[in-house]
């Protein structure tokens, strides 16, 4: 191997070892900022007690529409003569 | 009934139930999701509408939802439309729109799926302002019917109940909501002109503009007021298609044209087949 030859493997060692090191303190500051970041909890402070606020879920399409929802799921009827108690119209 | 102002719209409960605790989720909601509010999350996030944006874990999980509608709605009920609405116009609290706001142009609505959440990051690989309006409203009505334990909450359209409650409709009917969600999409209030031109709050994503759906209003009972919501928009949005997408997920959905009349898929009509008239 020449001297040329190892010179260019030190600088290719030294960029990989910058990458990495890189990486890792980037990762570490990405985790320290979630962990201190005031809005990370999950949960939603309300006056007296707490909600949680919907799912996290990364593939939750049956949330919509699907499982969820069965078809054999039925909440209307029919009104006969009540008055309505409250209105589904636009505001 | 209880009843105050949230969100720009009404908000009723029956008595006997902690309306301060519903009251204050409102706010909160409110607080963190306006478009309006400078101070907002929402408006800290779409200042910087491009590349890795750190969120709460709250604003993390509605977007989580709204992504989740996106997804099943093929980008109908999409929480990328921000742009649009505001390139037509619609850029201030209502109440405080000018009847015309001027020339407005379409605003091409940008893929959901250049949206992603990579841990407590919100990642946008496209420029892209969110509008969560698609889910707030209804996933908040949700959420405020557990808290209040029993009873309804309604808001705006959208109505949760754990007890049978009457329901009036558009157009003049009522329906019987034993359980679950009720909600209705409407075009009928929140327009303005620009330039002339008659606009609503109803981005279509394929247009970037307001909807030309020929329904006025679609009202859909689901199992909760969010997917009732997601889905009345959905359908609105397809127009003379909406019946038949409903139906294909079992979903009772009532259409009202802009002429006043009424069109009922078969879900609704085999639960409901008395609610015709308009």
């Amino acid at each position: 191997m020449t001297r040329i030859e190892k010179a260019r493997r030190r600088v290719t060692v030294a960029r990989y070892a910058i990458g990495i090191t890189a990486a890792v303190a980037l990762g570490g500051f990405a985790a320290v900022a979630r962990v201190s970041h005031p809005g990370t909890a999950p949960r939603v402070a309300t006056a007296r007690t707490t909600v949680t606020a919907a799912s996290t879920s990364d593939d939750s399409s049956s949330t919509f529409f699907g499982q969820a929802d069965p078809g054999s799921y039925s909440n209307i009827g029919p009104s006969g003569s009540a008055q309505p108690q409250v209105q589904s119209v636009a505001s | 009934m209880n009843a105050f102002r949230a969100m720009g719209c009404d908000v009723a409960l029956p008595y006997g139930v902690p309306v301060g605790l519903v009251r204050a989720l409102f706010e909160e909601r409110d607080a963190r999701f306006s478009r309006f509010r400078p101070s907002s999350e929402l408006s800290r996030v779409n200042a910087l509408p491009l590349g890795l944006t750190l969120v709460s874990g709250e604003f993390a999980s509605m977007l989580s939802l709204s992504l989740d509608a996106a997804r099943a709605t093929d980008g109908l009920v999409t929480p990328a439309v921000g742009g649009a609405i505001l390139a037509a116009g619609y850029d201030r609290d209502f109440v405080l729109l000018p009847r015309d706001v001027g020339a407005a142009v379409p605003a091409a609505v940008p893929s959901w799926q250049s949206i992603s959440l990579q841990g407590g990051g919100l990642l946008r690989t496209e420029t892209v302002q969110l509008d969560l309006n698609g889910v707030v409203k209804g996933k908040t009505v949700d959420d405020a019917l557990e808290l209040a334990g029993s009873g309804w909450v309604s808001a705006g359209g959208d109505v949760a109940a754990l007890e049978p409650v009457v329901v009036g409709l558009p157009g003049g009917d009522s329906i019987a909501l034993h359980d679950g969600g009720l909600a209705t999409s409407s075009v009928a209030k929140r327009r303005w002109l620009a330039a002339g031109v008659p606009k609503n709050h109803l981005i279509d994503p394929r247009t970037g503009s307001s909807t030309t759906s020929p329904w006025r209003d679609v009202t859909v009972a689901a199992s909760t007021c969010l997917i009732a919501d997601v889905a009345a928009k959905a359908a609105l949005l397809l127009g003379t298609a909406g019946p038949a997408w409903l139906d294909g997920r079992n979903l009772a959905g009532r259409f009202v044209a802009h002429s006043g009349a009424v069109t009922l898929n078969e879900s609704w009509s085999a639960r409901a087949p008395k609610t015709l008239a308009a």
